[in-house]
């Protein structure tokens, strides 16, 4: 982990964070805090994520994805990992089918999966089904950061993850946000105890979101950002709204409350 | 790892800066080499004036103590180009000639890879302290004799391996040496061009004397002509010599009468393992030309002087953010966008870790050459690099002529 603290500027102690997680970047700016709290609660972090991909990384033969999806029934699994499929659940009816953790499966069933309470199990509707965290993940993962990070008492911080997962807490020390712009693209926000996605091509120009009504890997030019105050939801959304057709994301966007979306055009170079 | 850090670590750039012991060659370009021959003069004869030889004029041009008082080509238009850049310069059409001019102290073979042996001899031979272009020559077996009779003749023998010379390189292979960016994994040459490779040809019994790159009876093609260039790459990063080589070669796209392979793909590897690949295709353009040293840490650029760590940075935009803070800044974070990922090659930029140095070590070649003439002492080491590097040449078009992997031959190690 790269760990930084400044006290350069007196008024506004900084410390920075950065490690790999999630086949990305982690990255966190905290100001008015200790060192070594600063340093604590990054370590802390990065347990953390160590642990949501012991449940989330489908491709290590040891996390609880990848025990559902070698699955032939019913898989008894946590009580995060079934409240998660739950979540999951409602966001693909609530995104009319455009949000899908099964986009990536060999055939269309939806849902791809059910879940039973009273056993806490989780069963897949065919062989071939492959549930994927990959649309939301990094959005989950930072609402429970957010949380650590208030029961640690730090008011002020900016967590980024791989870019395309931002959540600002409290104020920038001489602002009144986070601004936060965008790096391929005309899009500038100011974070206030919110967090914003970003869905689209990937930076170098290749298509990666695969659109869960046809299977087609979505390919248009342009990124969807959501701003709201769940990571995990904006991510929900910014997927969704990327696959789904221009004329239906303001009603799918309709569904849940404060949150908004912005189309930007993307330049690459 | 940042280019101050870099340089910091590693120091300021320029001979002077670096530990002769591991290059004594490059004693001859420092200031105080250059002061003990201040007053020395050394008369050179070009052989062969095409555009390398040509090259060559030029950089002597910027080396005081170099006169060019000969010049030997059978192409008229070569000699006439020659002649214009060393007006008072006597003319040979036979490089036999010109060894005899007792005025010459040294030569320049700028010739097709075919005559380099038998020039290079008949040199050593009239007592003429020899220059020769790169790669040494056309066999493995004539690359040895003619090491073993330049060290014999006495004489000063260099091949113009000029980045040997070239600071620059060296300064960052010390730093790959030194073991700061881990273990040495892979080395990867490439060079890629898209054109035929050819020379206007001003009547058509022209064609195989300009021409020469695209005939076997003269070349080896692109093994000799750029794979010289790269391949030294690995012995120098790793240390040792490959301990075999294998290859494929074909003429894929320029079907045009050569007989040189257009496209060749070549394994080398040492014997800790490490691999080194050189690959050129002259029918497509796109990736230009590389030459990149894998360490467990880092990736070394060396065609462009960039260092590209293995551990992903944190974005500019966030790093922007601390020193905006530290100064008292509500700055524009620039840095959201799609996601970022470790398993896409990386869109890195990197960090420049080449210095402002200019030049490619031709002149400072040229300056060490001098210098060892005028001084009477060739310098350790510079003739085993060049020799070494043209074995692996020819080894790697042998595996791919033999459709076979190779080992190193024992009895051409030095």
């Amino acid at each position: 982990m790269e760990f930084i603290y400044s006290t350069r500027n007196s008024d506004a102690p900084v410390a920075f964070a950065s490690f790999e997680a999630m086949h990305t970047v982690f990255e966190m700016v905290a100001v008015h805090v200790e060192e070594s709290q600063a340093r604590s609660l990054a370590e802390d972090i990065r347990k953390y994520i160590g642990n949501a991909e012991k449940i989330l990384n489908r491709h290590d033969p040891e996390s609880v994805f990848a025990a559902i999806n070698s699955s032939k029934g019913p898989v008894q699994v946590d009580d995060e990992t079934f409240a998660l499929l739950q979540f999951c659940d409602v966001f693909r009816r609530s995104t009319d089918g455009y949000f899908d953790i099964s986009s990536l499966s060999e055939k269309s069933i939806s849902p791809a999966y059910s879940l039973d309470a009273d056993s806490r199990s989780v069963t897949l509707a065919d062989g071939g089904i492959v549930l994927d965290a990959g649309g939301f993940g990094k959005g989950y993962a930072l609402d429970h950061i957010r949380k650590m990070i208030q029961n640690a008492g730090v008011k002020d911080v900016l967590v980024n993850f791989g870019d395309s997962s931002v959540t600002g807490m409290g104020t920038h020390p001489f602002g009144d946000g986070w601004k936060v712009a965008s790096s391929r693209g005309e899009g500038n926000f100011i974070l206030r105890d919110s967090s914003l996605s970003v869905s689209g091509l990937r930076p170098d120009g290749s298509a990666h979101i695969i659109n869960p009504k046809n299977r087609r890997v979505v390919s248009g030019s342009g990124m969807i950002a959501v701003e709201g105050r769940s990571a995990f939801v904006c991510e929900v959304l910014s997927t969704a709204l990327y696959s789904a057709p221009a004329e239906m994301r303001s009603s799918i966007i309709a569904e849940f409350e404060g949150y908004c979306y912005k189309e930007i055009k993307q330049i690459y170079g | 790892m940042d280019r101050r850090e870099f340089m910091r670590r590693f120091g300021n750039l320029g001979v002077a800066s670096l530990a002769l012991s591991s290059v004594p060659w490059l004693k001859g370009c420092t200031s105080a080499g250059q002061e003990e021959i201040r007053d020395g003069r050394v008369r050179f004869g070009i052989i062969g004036a095409g555009s390398r030889g040509r090259y060559h004029m030029q950089n002597l041009k910027n080396v005081p103590q170099a006169e060019i008082v000969a010049l030997c080509d059978n192409y008229a238009p070569s000699m006439e180009a020659a002649a214009r850049i060393a007006p008072g310069a006597r003319r040979y059409e036979d490089y036999r000639s010109l060894l005899e001019d007792k005025e010459v102290d040294a030569v320049i073979i700028a010739l097709p890879l075919n005559l380099h042996y038998r020039v290079a001899l008949d040199a050593f031979s009239a007592g003429k302290n020899v220059l020769c272009e790169k790669a040494m020559a056309y066999t493995m077996e004539e690359c040895k004799d003619m090491y073993l009779r330049g060290r014999a003749s006495g004489k000063i023998f260099f091949v113009g391996q000029q980045r040997l010379f070239d600071t620059k390189y060296i300064k960052i292979m010390d730093a790959v040496r030194s073991g700061e960016f881990g273990p040495v994994v892979n080395v990867r040459n490439y060079w890629y061009r898209n054109h035929d490779w050819r020379r206007e040809v001003p009547s058509p019994e022209y064609e195989r004397h300009i021409n020469w790159r695209l005939y076997r009876e003269y070349s080896r093609g692109l093994m000799t002509e750029l794979a010289c260039h790269q391949l030294q790459n690995g012995t120098w990063a790793l240390g040792m010599l490959p301990s075999q080589v294998m290859g494929t070669g074909n003429i894929i796209y320029w079907k045009d009468g050569r007989e040189v392979f257009d496209s060749v793909s070549t394994i080398y590897t040492f014997p800790n393992g490490v691999n080194m690949t050189f690959e050129s295709v002259i029918s497509n353009k796109h990736f230009g030309m590389g030459e990149y040293i894998m360490c467990k840490d880092a990736t070394v650029d060396l065609a462009n002087g960039r260092l590209y760590m293995e551990d992903p940075k944190p974005r500019s935009g966030i790093r922007q953010l601390v020193g905006d803070i530290e100064q008292g800044i509500f700055s524009n974070s620039v840095f959201a966008g799609t996601s970022w990922s470790a398993e896409n090659a990386s869109s890195d930029p990197g960090v420049s870790i080449m210095p402002d140095a200019a030049g490619d070590g031709s002149i400072e070649m040229l300056q060490a050459f001098c210098h060892s003439i005028l001084t009477g002492r060739q310098p350790d080491h510079v003739l085993e690099e060049a020799y070494y590097g043209s074995i692996l040449c020819l080894l790697g078009d042998e595996a791919i002529l033999q459709q076979k992997t190779l080992s190193f031959p024992e009895h051409l190690k030095i």
